[in-house]
């Protein structure tokens, strides 16, 4: 036993011992591994979504009830500023159709880039005191918004069936499923892009109100694209961008019972592979900084 | 067998931890300058920042079996050295090797004041890293070494600071981890609770491989631990058989304090003698 002026190496006192089976602490894994422990941690993503669902609905008195309310009030507003006094509704069949679901989709972008974007800054305490992969919080984020989506679109569904013109269910409708599945990818990929962004820097969170806002109008929520039919390039633009893309595809669907064109298919399957993979790799890069104030 | 034969359960290597922290210390450059500059800085944030160093180079080997007590002075890099073991700081140099992944008592960060007590025990659980399953084989146990009865139904923002600790601490037990890191965690709850946890203590310590504790009872050190570290700005200054280590650090701070009553100068540190003091174990 000794005290010494300085410190003594790890080599000199580890002697002949078995360091085979040690690791070392804190480093980031590969990105394939780390994958592999996000995956391992499902079950606490689940937890975390649920506890999260049921403390934010449990905070007003009409709960998860401002969820379907929000978006509502939302669209009477554009109906009444956009629809109405500036007419975009003109030469757009069943424009209240078309616009409850613009908004409802668009309000689960809006609602996971605003939220998500704090999944790691707003929840620093939790990332000082346990190790776990960092990628759980924004995912259990987009798990969290991904049920809120499925809720409020089963409440959009009902409004689209009993407000004129009437819509009829057809087998159509089954393919929402894959276009809602690919717009949760979507999502994730950006709430963990965001979580990053703001986690560095936080000056991003004042910025993204209006960044969202810019996006919900370019995104053709309360008017058609039709407008732009004799400027082919804005035309492309307009339907190269994924959030027109989903909108778009449930449109087809739901509110004009017609299978929706090839290309946006691929639009939307392509932005939501992109976004995922690039926000997954983005956030593992920075996975070492996330607790530090 | 000697403590050295045994299995190593954490290394640390040579660890530096530095951080960069705001700071509104005068001289520090960027802070000088007229009135207007100064208020323009602080509009936009922190004006200036400074290096702070936490840790300066330590190492030790820890084996199966040890209690590790550290003791020192506040912000002589005790916490710092605990959250780097887990993984939580990275090191700006040097680096931490362990079996396993050792495990920092904290589970509290993750409990949720809205939620009831048992569904906290459930995502506690699963936020150190338990399976499902698992959370649920140790579900009861965990209600019952909390013992706060129906409380336990009731959302945690209704609980008393008291009862909140009992519960974290249950918690936090449930994950037996092979390397348990634990941060002053005895000093809460009520004296009844307290001799309960520190049986609980006792038998983490019989699952854990190796504990760490860090705790400024220096009674809980040598009642506990093994073994101590005693830490200064960020060195390891002493390590050895917990008593005398902690026998040493308390000699040294009372008799420094004796001597600076008496109006004489702080006597040197032990380790700053010339030659390095041999304890008896």
């Amino acid at each position: 036993m000794t005290a010494t002026r300085g410190t003594r190496t790890a080599e000199s006192s580890t002697g002949s011992s078995s360091t085979g089976k040690l690791q070392v602490v804190g480093q980031r894994p590969p990105f394939g591994r780390y994958l592999a422990e996000v995956w391992r941690r499902r079950a606490f993503i689940v937890g975390l979504a649920g506890a999260q669902l049921r403390a934010v609905n449990g905070q007003d008195r009409l709960g998860s009830m401002w969820l379907v309310l929000t978006p509502m009030v939302n669209g009477a507003v554009y109906f009444l500023i956009f629809g109405l006094l500036l007419n975009t509704k003109h030469g757009v069949p069943n424009f209240i159709g078309y616009l409850v679901v613009g908004v409802f989709l668009f309000s689960h972008m809006t609602r996971s880039v605003t939220n998500g974007s704090k999944a790691v800054s707003g929840n620093r305490k939790l990332l000082q005191a346990l190790a776990f992969p960092r990628a759980v919080l924004p995912l259990a984020e987009a798990a969290q918004q991904a049920v809120t989506l499925g809720l409020t679109f089963v409440a959009m569904l009902v409004f689209v069936l009993l407000a004129p013109p009437l819509e009829h269910f057809s087998w159509r409708w089954l393919l929402v499923l894959p276009v809602l599945a690919l717009q949760v990818v979507f999502v994730g990929g950006l709430t963990m892009l965001f979580a990053r962004l703001v986690a560095g820097l936080s000056d991003v969170a004042n910025m993204l109100s209006f960044g969202m806002r810019g996006w919900l109008y370019m995104s053709g929520v309360f008017y058609a694209p039709t407008r732009f039919d004799h400027h082919p390039l804005l035309h492309t633009i307009f339907e190269l961008n994924p959030g027109y893309a989903f909108l778009a595809l449930v449109r087809d669907l739901i509110i004009y019972d017609r299978l929706p064109p090839g290309h946006i298919w691929l639009v939307a399957a392509g932005w939501a592979v992109a976004v995922a993979v690039v926000g997954m790799f983005l956030f593992w890069r920075a996975e070492e900084t996330y607790a530090r104030d | 067998m000697t403590e050295h034969e045994r299995p190593v359960t954490v290394v640390v290597d040579d660890v530096h931890v530095t951080y960069r922290v705001p700071s509104e210390e005068p001289d520090t450059p960027g802070s000088r300058g007229s009135g207007l500059r100064k208020l323009l800085g602080h509009a936009r944030g922190h004006a200036t920042h400074t290096i702070v160093p936490a840790l300066r180079g330590i190492s030790l080997v820890a084996h199966e079996g040890e209690s590790i007590g550290i003791v020192g002075r506040n912000g002589s890099g005790k916490s710092t050295l605990l959250r780097t073991i887990a993984g939580l700081t990275v090191p700006t140099r040097g680096r931490v090797l362990a079996d396993g992944t050792p495990l920092l008592l904290g589970v509290s960060a993750a409990l949720m004041p809205n939620l009831s007590g048992k569904r906290n025990i459930i995502l506690g659980g699963l936020a150190m890293g338990l399976s499902r399953e698992e959370v649920e084989a140790r579900f009861d146990d965990v209600v019952e070494l909390a013992g706060i009865g129906a409380a336990i139904h009731r959302p945690m923002r209704t609980y008393s600071s008291g009862m909140s600790a009992r519960l974290s601490f249950a918690i936090a037990t449930a994950a037996r981890p092979h390397v348990l890191l634990i941060d002053e965690a005895l000093n809460t709850g009520d004296a009844e609770f307290r001799d309960r946890s520190q049986d609980r203590m006792k038998d983490l310590q019989e699952h854990a491989g190796t504990v760490f504790l860090v705790s400024h009872s220096l009674t809980t050190v040598t009642r506990t631990c093994t073994r101590a570290l005693w830490i200064d700005s960020g060195r390891l200054r002493v390590d050895g058989p917990a008593y005398p280590v902690v026998q040493a650090y308390r000699e040294y701070f009372n008799l420094s304090r004796a001597e600076q009553q008496a109006g004489r100068p702080k006597p040197p540190p032990p380790w700053e003698k010339d030659s390095p003091i041999e304890m008896p174990v």
